[in-house]
């Protein structure tokens, strides 16, 4: 904006708050004088205006590829679900101590799912029975959580909600963050929990005649994590955590069956039935390391679980955010799963258990899947637009793993 | 790039000295480093304000002592005796801070700002008003350079006879931020430092209203340059610093053309085509003041994008007069 | 867990840690660790998305965070 010499001056406000928040992009210079100034002694910080507000909204879809037709009872290729996520949130900070968080996550799925397997006599596989009819279902879930700022630690609380025909989960938990070294070192510990009601629709839980019919079941899972943040040098940070999980109550699904040959060797087909407690423990370690010559970062992840249902898992995560200019961000990235098969998991049982565990599920199954994605970021002044997309495909012995390509698009506004 | 030691004031509307209902306004001038200072504060006890005053402009005098040139048992004048003598100076906190500020200025402008480019005070006589001698500049340039400086966490040290450091560059306006600082540990929550045309806002009016603050006309000069200048742009402050840069402050006139008084450190002469006046805004004084000093060093267009990147709001003045101002909502 | 998968798993973290010898970083040279490229998440709805969808198919649950509430979906 320019002004002739003699026009009359006029009156501007100039706000000069330039500290941001730490996930702008920050003027380099501006961030390395303003850091260095308040190191020198006797300046206090001018009072740290809260973050600004961000609203953002994302849309994904995914389709499971349908069943391939060797792989199913029938002999004829089924389409399984067809998901759709559409999810908000907001960020809102109140003062420079309190902030809040709001999240909603609104989910429709339609299709059908593998209901049990058997081994077929004809060709000694394993093949899926689906389920006949298609399940339309959605999904609510919302989540708040707040966070109160002290001069070296941060305390969360949070809490949420989720919603479905048959199945409502309320959560809830709280945890802090404490720093050292100039926020150099952080350490975070907290701890939640979930209390979960189950109550199966009738019509989508076939069973035989003399079956138990679940109606009512709950289900509970307390959680405690810590984990550190350590920022190695100028380009780097490593994160390592570990979290431990005890779910008890109703945890086989109501809608899934087995077949288990009986003592005399003839096939049954029986609800499936898993223990009525699952602990377990996930240690995560990421690395971020960026490269000045390349303007990207390497993002590299790894988790371990393991259970008592014996099922141990490990997932290597490994992606590269290229910064583009023009304000582009690309970033390629490849996960690689893999997991072990829970103790009492068969595809179909020769056997009754001594235990009485059954089930079929995949996903209790051994498999190893690989995805390979990319996500699209673009910032235009306050929003940022995102679109990615995830090609996920698994392999094992299970007939029903399952195949997708993930796609989302989404922004992020900022007030 | 040579100390100014003769800031013109931006203008602050005098409306705004009116006293607000039982706040009572307490105006302090004074000179430090060499320049015209006011303190304004408001509050409701006038002796305490003054007592407080008083404390902190003794506080100014200490630190100036530390990092004056002019006195020879400043810290400062230690540093420059020892150059080329193979003797380092041991650092203090308040050195060592004060020393990185200058590193990171130096690195975050490219080395167009750089803490040993006071020697170039010998070659250049504004007072005079004479150009200087180019063999005279050539001589100094192989003292000059940021990065020669021999320094770390313990200790500093000039490796060539001649060499000088000179905070001249940031120190009035890390002093103007300090006195914010301390008046609001002080209790004062209203009131404005203005050393020399360095602002920093202790805290809004107490009606709290921010302040009216002009950029003055770089060109219009009356034979005092008394303040009852002209601005060209006025801007309300609530918070943090301004500080303002100007060619025109002082300078040589020859027919051709305007010598101001900010000095490249690598060619010794100020910089070609570039602004009359900068005014940058910042959370920070010391900040506002190397980004508009930085920004004289630069050519035009090239200051503006510069200061474009940070985000902050400025004020430039160009050598036919037109202002540009950038003012960003956050 | 298998024995190979146990081999991997110890050398990435080795190359991991290895590479940590940690340095001080002074406030004003953590611009580049401020960039949204070196978060965790870079983008955090969409990381909660894509975790409740492995979720859905996969046998691990959770993450070394916070936990957020069940569903009907495992």
């Amino acid at each position: 904006m320019t002004s002739p010499r003699n026009a009359p001056a006029s009156i501007q406000t100039a706000k000069n708050v330039s500290t941001r928040a730490s996930h702008y992009e920050v003027s380099t210079k501006l961030w390395a004088l303003t850091s260095a100034a308040l190191a020198m002694p006797g300046i206090a910080q001018a009072a740290v205006p809260p973050e600004k507000p961000i609203f953002g909204l994302r849309l994904s879809q995914y389709s499971e590829d349908a069943l391939q037709a060797s792989n199913t009872l029938g002999n004829q290729a089924v389409d399984r679900y067809d998901i759709g996520v559409m999810h908000l949130n907001g960020v809102i900070p109140y003062s420079e101590k309190v902030s809040f968080a709001v999240d909603m996550e609104y989910e429709t799925m339609s299709g059908a799912s593998p209901w049990y397997s058997i081994k077929d006599p004809a060709s000694n596989k394993a093949k899926v029975v689906m389920t006949g009819a298609s399940i339309d279902d959605t999904r609510l879930d919302m989540n708040a959580s707040g966070s109160y700022y002290l001069p070296d630690a941060r305390l969360d609380v949070h809490t949420g909600f989720s919603t479905e025909e048959d199945y409502q989960s309320f959560s809830g938990g709280m945890g802090t963050a404490l720093e050292f070294y100039q926020q150099q070192l952080v350490v975070d510990m907290g701890m939640s929990f979930s209390a979960d009601r189950l109550q199966p629709t009738p019509h989508s839980q076939l069973l035989a005649d003399n079956q138990k019919r679940t109606t009512d079941e709950r289900k509970g899972s307390y959680g405690i994590y810590v984990g550190f943040t350590q920022v190695v040098n100028r380009l780097m940070t490593f994160q390592s955590g570990v979290n431990m999980l005890l779910k008890t109550g109703y945890l086989s699904d109501p809608y899934k069956l087995v077949q288990v040959a009986d003592m005399t060797g003839f096939p049954q087909v029986v609800s499936e039935n898993r223990p009525g407690d699952r602990s377990s423990v996930v240690w995560v370690n990421r690395v971020r390391a960026y490269f000045e010559d390349y303007s990207g970062a390497l993002h590299l992840d790894y988790r371990y679980y393991s259970d008592n249902w014996n099922l141990t898992s490990n997932t290597f995560e490994l992606s590269w955010n290229q910064e583009l200019k023009g304000n582009w961000t690309l970033t390629p990235g490849i996960r690689w799963y893999q997991q072990s098969e829970a103790s009492f998991y068969a595809p179909y049982y020769l056997a009754p258990r001594a235990d009485e565990f059954y089930s079929s599920d995949y996903r209790l199954s051994d498999f190893t899947a690989m995805s390979y994605y990319f996500d699209v970021r673009k910032k235009l002044g306050d929003v940022d637009i995102v679109f990615a997309f995830e090609d996920y495909t698994s392999s094992g012995d299970n007939p029903a793993l399952t195949n997708f390509m993930l796609m989302t698009v989404g922004f992020d506004y900022r007030f | 790039m040579i100390t100014v030691s003769e800031h013109v004031s931006p203008l602050i509307s005098q409306h705004l000295l009116e006293p607000c209902a039982d706040w009572r306004c307490v105006q302090y001038n004074f000179k430090l480093m060499g320049s015209p200072c006011q303190c304004i504060v408001y509050g409701q006890d006038p002796a305490n304000l003054s007592v407080i005053m008083q404390q902190v402009f003794t506080e100014l005098q200490a630190l100036e002592q530390q990092f004056s040139r002019y006195q020879q048992d400043s810290w400062l004048s230690q540093v420059n005796q020892a150059a080329g003598t193979g003797q380092p100076v041991l650092q203090t906190p308040m050195s060592l801070a004060w020393v990185s500020y200058a590193d990171q200025a130096f690195q975050q402008s490219g080395g167009l700002f750089d803490a040993t480019a006071g020697v170039l005070r010998q070659a250049w006589d504004f007072k005079g008003g004479r150009l200087p001698d180019p063999a005279h500049i050539d001589a100094l340039l192989p003292l000059i350079g940021w990065d020669q400086v021999q320094w770390n966490s313990h200790s500093i040290y000039l490796p060539l006879c001649g060499m000088q450091l000179d905070f001249g560059g940031f120190g009035k306006e890390y002093a103007a931020d300090y006195a914010a600082a301390r008046f609001r540990a002080l209790g004062v929550d209203h009131g404005l430092v203005d050393l020399g045309g360095d602002l920093a806002v202790i805290g809004l009016q107490p009606n709290q209203q921010p302040w009216k603050v002009g950029v003055r006309d770089p060109f219009f000069r009356n034979s005092q340059s008394r303040p009852s200048g002209r601005a060209v742009c006025q801007l309300t402050l609530s918070q943090g610093g301004l500080a303002t840069s100007g060619m025109y402050e002082r300078c040589i006139r020859t027919d051709l053309k305007c010598y101001g008084h900010i000095l490249q450190p690598r060619t010794g002469w100020p910089a070609e085509d570039t602004w009359a006046s900068v005014t940058v805004l910042a959370s920070q004084c010391i900040v506002a003041g190397t980004l508009s000093t930085v920004s004289l060093l630069q050519s035009a267009a090239d200051a503006r994008h510069w200061l474009q990147e940070t985000g902050l709001s400025y004020v430039l003045v160009d050598a036919q007069g037109r202002v540009e101002t950038a003012q960003l909502n956050f | 867990m298998t024995q190979p998968s146990r081999v991997l798993s110890c050398c990435v973290l080795i190359a991991m840690i290895s590479g940590c010898t940690v340095v001080e970083v002074k406030p004003w040279q953590r611009n580049i660790l401020a960039k949204p490229v070196m978060a965790g998440n870079a983008d955090s709805a969409l990381a909660g998305i894509r975790d409740h969808v492995f979720f859905s198919k996969e046998g691990a649950t959770g993450t070394a965070s916070a936990g957020g509430g069940g569903c009907g979906c495992n």
